[in-house]
Order: C-alpha cells, then structure tokens, then sequence
C-alpha cells in the first residue's frame, strides 16, 4: 500500500568559513546526521537508504558520498544513491528520498548534504567551468556574474533602487543574526558591504562560502506518527524543472521563468490555489540577495515588479504575512549541498514548531522549501510541505 | 509483488568507436531512438533521469549540458553519480510515487579526453583509474594508489591465495567471456582470444591482466520507463520490470570485502526475488551479471541464488568482461537482457535478472542493484 512521506527529523550543524571550520567533511556530516537521527527517534540500525549530494568538479575528490556514508555508522548493506545535480543537490537528494519512501522502495530514508566548498581554491574559477564551453566560459563568466546579470535586468525593468537590494540584503541578515546554525550573524561595516563586485552586486549582497552539514531523516508518514517524536510534517509535493543550459535560451533575465512553470505544478500537486494566502513560510534559495525578489514573483507571491512592496513593507519577517527566509537564506549560510537541503530543514522546523533560534511562525501549518543552481539558474526544485495534525 | 514498470524503448550507441564528439549531440540522438521504439515523443517525457561523473564529462554540473537533450527541458530532472541501474531504481520509484508517466533514463559514459586516446583501450583505463583514485579516501588511500583496478587485483590475489581458483582459470573463465561476446552485436573486444592471449596481455597489478579486467568503452544507452497504465497509449512494452533491490558493499576499512565481495549482491537480489515473487533463480531463463574480473564471477553468481559454475543462462555475450560502457554498464545489461528475452521466442511468460555494479572503487562501497525483468 503506497503511503504518503513525511520529515521525521532534521539536523543541522553550526558554519562557518572553510578556513575557520575544524571539523572534516565527514565529521560534520556524522553530525548532522546524530542530530538528525535524535531528532527524529529512529536508530542508524533503522535506515534502509540513504541519499547524499555531492558536486564533483567543486570538491577535492570525485563522489564525495562514498567516503562519506562509511564513516556514518549505518547497517551494512544500506543502500547508497548520490545525486549531484550541481546547485540543486540538496533539493534534489530530498525529492528522491521522498520518492523512494512514496514510491515503496524504502520506508526510512537518511538524507545528507555535506559541505561542499572546503576544497577549492578559487571558487568562482571551479562555477565557470559549469557553464556551456565554447559560448559562455570563455567569457569568464562565473556565479556572480549571472547573480549580478539577473539583477541588473531585474533593476532596468521595474526601476529599482539600489537601496532596495540592499534592503533584501539586510533584512536576510537580519534574520540569521537569530539563526545559531548561520555563518554570517552581522551586517558587515558599511564600506565593506559597499565594495563592488559586479553591477549591481556588492560584497553585502553576496553569500558567504560556508562550511557545515545538514541532514534530513525522509519516513513514511505512518512511521512518522508512530515515533510520535515530533508532529507529523507531510511531504505534500516536490519536483525539480530544467531550463536551457545556455544562456542565450533565456528570454528574460528580470524572471526565472521556469521556476513559475514548476510552482504552477507544485500547487497543483498540493492543491494550493492562492500560494501568497496558502503558504505560511518560505525558505528560497537567493545567494545573491536580490534574487530573492525574482524569486517571490515566479513564485506567484506578488505580481511581476512588485516584490519590492513586500521588502519594504516587513512583509517577510516573522510577523509579516509572507515570512521568508527567516533563516538568514544561503545569502548567510552557503556550504553548498548542505545549504540546497537546509530549506527543507528549516521549514519542517518551522512547522514542527521548533524553529531555529527560536523565531517562530505562529501557527504555521505549510511551507515552501526551493533550491536552484547550475548555469543561469537552469535548475530548481520545490517542496511544499504540511503539518497534519 | 508491487506494480510493474513497462520499459517501452531501449536504445544505445556505445563501442571503441566513439559514437559522435560532442556528448549532448549522441544523449539526443540515442534518447530519440528510444522514444521512436516506445511510440513517444520528447514532450511525453515526464523526468529525465541521468547516470553520470562530472569527472568523466570534463565539467561540474554536466548534467546541466545533457538534461534538455534527454527531454529534461522544462521537465522534473535528477541525476545519479552510479552505475545506470540505480538512475533505472529511481525513476522507476518515481513512477510507483506518482511523480512521473513517463521517465526518459539516460546514462552517459564518454570521458572527455582526446577522442583517439579514448578510442584506446589503455590510455581509456589510465583515466578511469585516475579518476577512480579521486574516489578515495584522500587521507589513507589515495597516497597508497588505490584504484578500482588496485582493489580488484587484491580481490583476485585473495582468491588465488584462498584456492578458490587458480590465475590459469581466471584466463581460462576470461577468454571464454571475451570469445563468447565477440561473436554478438553489443560487443567491444570483438577479437576472440585465448587464455594464453589472456595471460600474456598487459598486466594492471598482479594477477589481473588487462583482459581480465572490464571491457572498458565509451558508451550512452537510453532507457524509456512507463507505467503501465500510460504504456497502454504508447506503441508498445519491450519488457516489465517487476521488481528490484539495492544494497551497498562494504568499505575499504570494513573487514570482510575481500572474503564476501558479493554480500552487496546477495542482499539486493533477495529484496529483488521477494518482490518480484520469485521463490527459486530457477524460474530465470535470462541472467545478466556485472562480475568485474572472472574471480568475482563464482561469488557473485552464488550471491544471486545460482550454483556459480558456468551456468548457460549468465551473461550470454560475454558480460562486463566483453564490453562495460563505464556507468552505462547497468543500462545495457539491461538492453540485453530485454533482446535476450525477445529472443527466447513464444511461449508464455520468461523472466530475467540484471545485476550491476559501479567499478568507480572496484568491489569497495559499490551499490549493486538486481532487477527482475518479464517477457512483455
């Protein structure tokens, strides 16, 4: 009999910056995975899959996961699946664990996003190499470049204000300054977060490099129910959309148009009619601060240039009527596939009733957890999920 | 038994003779040769499920260059970094989870190095082995030089060291797989050879010569799954596949993986015979088996359930030893598990079993899957 999926526990590590963190990859992991496995009730003896992210061409080693899964402490035999879909690992680690749990292949699914930056020297050098080879790398594009071009046309269309980016930049500082889990707790100093790293992105619009775990503990939802650790969080819908690899297969840099076409599935799947009514809390993927308000608008959170409202107005904290990121977001925290799976993380927390650091969406009943990546954003995945009880 | 998953197109391209120099281009072509088999079209395409290393591809995120040309664009995609049989296991789980109709599965083994280096068999070996030696643990076994082809002569040295089989018929066991596959379409050492021809080739490291090892070529090979409900309205199912297992090996650390190598194995095709309803290996007529070197054959044929001495029904066309498209490998034993059962003839229902392995690490921490497949 098919069952439905649902988030028994989570387990997120405290970050910091690569060459700060003392722990190993495989530590951190092994910790996140304890919290996770205390969290949720269940004994490593009791995993029969796990499901762990890496992204080779950025670490020190090819299928990270293979080290990394051994040193957990599982039962033998455990099935081991790596996904590596660059930018969207760690959402896409969680939807396969949801589909093996929904699908009957396995009843309780460990998922790991390990750090995944510790490595390289020169990220942004590691980021060009993903995009296409003879048209775009050449150019020297890397991850800020498409941050800042998407934020540039954002800009030109609707006519926005710098000031307004640097509000979504200090708003989702604001945030992690009450997140224990996230790296960067402090605006920076004004003319550190005013250097410029390319039109119109400053230093304090742009994600730290991080370095942490997190882990997710994916059952059915009658096991759920039955560790009666926590209240039951339901997987209600996920999925993941592909766009173009190339750039020059964008038509309009001011939207990931893509991103509306898989939320319009994802409701349809959840049975949400109004998302903006429907959704209690949102964690999205916005590395580059001011990707968050093309984020909300393919979302269907306001219409198209409205975004801005919600930032001023206080519409996206805690008390407002579309808190978001309320953990700071990956523009605090990025380790990479740790931060991909952090969403997710942070809202079954949320609608746990247990939220990070203690800032609590009253009453939360469903959330929105997304992640994106790989070369103009060409990937996305969403996970929409709700309380039971 | 659970719900069946119709695979309604096979399709590769796959050899020595590297099929086309830009990955993207081939992924299309052979993913549109398997939807003209199922009667679909790339806009029935629900999920696109790749199997493939950024290693081996020469860039990170290279699924973001071969997604849309498996008919991912503007569709639900992932990616698996293991042999192909587990990107079948999750989109098959996709299907039953109510994900996916349709899921184009798509593995992809073309190591981007110079195309006539790829063409030849050892520079082809010296690049996987580099890249399996990234695979390791970068502390304790990565200075020592360990590699997939490191653990599987360790494995065979064992074996030879136990009397479990001497070198002479690990030859022996290898040039009859070879000579068998040579003689079939999907083959890469298309040369028969001898035991002595086996044992006077390259060595690798001690026992194991290079033909003792897996047939190592480029390849992509595309599998399209449905449901069978959806099937229905497609041109038709080349087979079923009623039900599977997975499980993962031992680590490098963990004692026992040089005695039980198989123990993976054993515990994927008993999740994968309790699932499909099979009560006795005798019930297959088809037996597809990923053993990477002939000392792992007994082992793991025993772990299926079989006798491990030359049974006619394993590995027709000569198995990995005669041709093994990287983590493309699990995709075409596939494929030829599903000709062979086409091949049988009429006369009612015939089952096969596929197993496969990764060789990224040898037997080390490899997830073996077994898959039941049914005569359409």
């Amino acid at each position: 009999m098919r069952n439905h999926a649902a988030v028994a526990g989570v387990g997120l590590t405290a970050t910091t910056s690569p060459g700060r963190q003392t722990a190993s990859k495989t530590e951190l992991c092994q910790e996140a995975v304890d919290r996770a496995l205390a969290h949720s009730g269940l004994r490593r003896a009791e995993i029969d899959a796990v499901v762990v992210g890496n992204i080779d061409g950025f670490e020190a080693t090819s299928t990270a996961g293979r080290t990394i899964v051994p040193a957990l402490g599982l039962a033998p035999g455990t099935s081991v699946y790596i996904v590596n879909t660059g930018g969207t690992t760690g959402g896409g680690v969680f939807n396969l664990a949801a589909s093996l749990v929904r699908g009957g292949e396995a009843e309780r699914v460990l998922c790991v996003g390990p750090s995944t930056f510790d490595g390289p020297v020169d990220l942004q050098a590691v980021i060009n190499t993903a995009l296409p080879v003879a048209m775009e790398q050449p150019l020297g594009i890397d991850g800020v470049h498409v941050g800042g071009m998407f934020a540039a046309a954002y800009q030109s269309r609707y006519g926005v204000a710098d000031e307004v980016l640097e509000l979504c930049a200090a708003q989702q500082r604001e945030h992690a300054a009450k997140n224990p889990y996230a790296h960067i707790r402090k605006p920076l100093p004004p003319e550190t977060a005013a250097t410029p790293i390319t039109t119109p992105l400053t230093l304090g619009m742009v994600c730290p490099v991080s370095s942490g775990a997190t882990a997710v503990v994916v059952t059915t939802e009658t096991i759920a129910r039955r560790l009666d650790r926590n209240p039951v969080v339901r997987i209600a819908a996920y999925g993941s959309v592909a766009d173009t690899h190339l750039g020059t297969g964008r038509h309009d840099f001011s939207s990931c148009e893509v991103l509306a076409l898989l939320a319009d599935r994802i409701y349809k799947d959840a049975g949400i009619m109004d998302p903006r009514r429907e959704l209690d809390v949102l964690e999205i993927f916005s590395p580059y601060a001011p990707m968050q308000l093309i984020l909300l608008e393919d979302l269907g959170m306001c219409g198209r240039g409205e975004a801005p409202h919600l930032v001023r107005d206080g519409s996206l904290h805690v008390d407002g009527d579309l808190p978001t990121n309320l953990s700071g977001g990956p523009h605090s925290t990025n380790p990479g596939v740790a931060a991909q799976l952090a969403p997710v993380a942070y809202i079954a927390l949320q609608l746990m009733g247990q939220a990070a650091g203690g800032v609590q969406v009253a009453e939360a009943r469903r959330g929105l957890a997304h992640s994106t990546g790989s070369a103009w954003w060409q990937f996305h995945t969403l996970a929409i999920l709700e309380k039971t009880e | 038994m659970t719900e069946r998953i119709a695979i309604a197109g096979v399709a590769a391209a796959y050899g020595r003779d590297h099929p086309a120099p830009k990955a993207d281009e081939v992924v299309f072509q052979v993913c549109s040769a398997a939807l003209r088999q199922a009667g679909l079209r790339g806009q029935d395409v629900d999920q696109a499920m790749l199997s493939s290393l950024d290693l081996y591809d020469g860039r990170a995120i290279s699924n973001g260059l071969l997604v849309p040309a498996a008919g991912g664009y503007l569709k639900d995609e992932s990616r698996i970094e293991g042999d192909s049989s587990l990107a079948v296991v999750a989109a098959a789980a996709n299907i039953r989870a109510r994900q996916a109709e349709v899921a184009m599965v798509v593995a992809v083994s073309l190591p981007e190095i110079d195309h006539e280096q790829a063409a030849d068999a050892a520079e082809l070996r010296r690049f996987t082995e580099t890249i399996s030696n990234y695979t390791f643990d970068a502390h304790h076994a990565r200075p020592l030089g360990m590699s997939a082809g490191v653990a599987l002569a360790l494995h065979s040295a064992h074996t030879i060291d136990r009397g479990e089989m001497t070198r002479e018929e690990m030859a022996r066991r290898a040039a009859a797989d070879i000579s068998r596959g040579a003689k079939t379409a999907w083959s890469d050492r298309r040369t028969e050879v001898t035991p002595e021809e086996v044992l006077a080739a390259p060595g690798l490291a001690w026992p194991v010569t290079e033909l003792m090892l897996p047939g190592e070529c480029p390849g992509v090979v595309a599998i399209v799954l449905a449901s069978e409900a959806r099937v229905r309205r497609a041109k038709g199912t080349r087979a079923w596949i009623r039900g599977w297992g997975t499980a993962t090996g031992r680590h490098l650390a963990a004692p026992g993986w040089l005695a039980d190598p198989a123990d993976a194995t054993r515990a994927a095709a008993t999740k994968a015979y309790a699932r499909s309803g099979i009560a006795d290996p005798a019930e297959l007529e088809v037996i597809e088996t990923t053993a990477l070197t002939p000392a792992l054959q007994p082992p793991v044929e025993r772990a299926l359930g079989l006798d491990g001495d030359g049974d006619p029904r394993v590995n027709r066309t000569g198995g990995a030893t005669s041709s093994y498209p990287g983590l493309a490998n699990g995709a075409l034993r596939v494929l030829k598990a599903v000709d062979a059962l086409e091949n049988l003839g009429s006369g009612g229902p015939a089952l096969a079993a596929v197993h496969a392995t990764d060789n990224l690490m040898g037997p080390i921490s490899a997830t073996s899957a077994v898959l039941v497949l049914e005569r359409a």
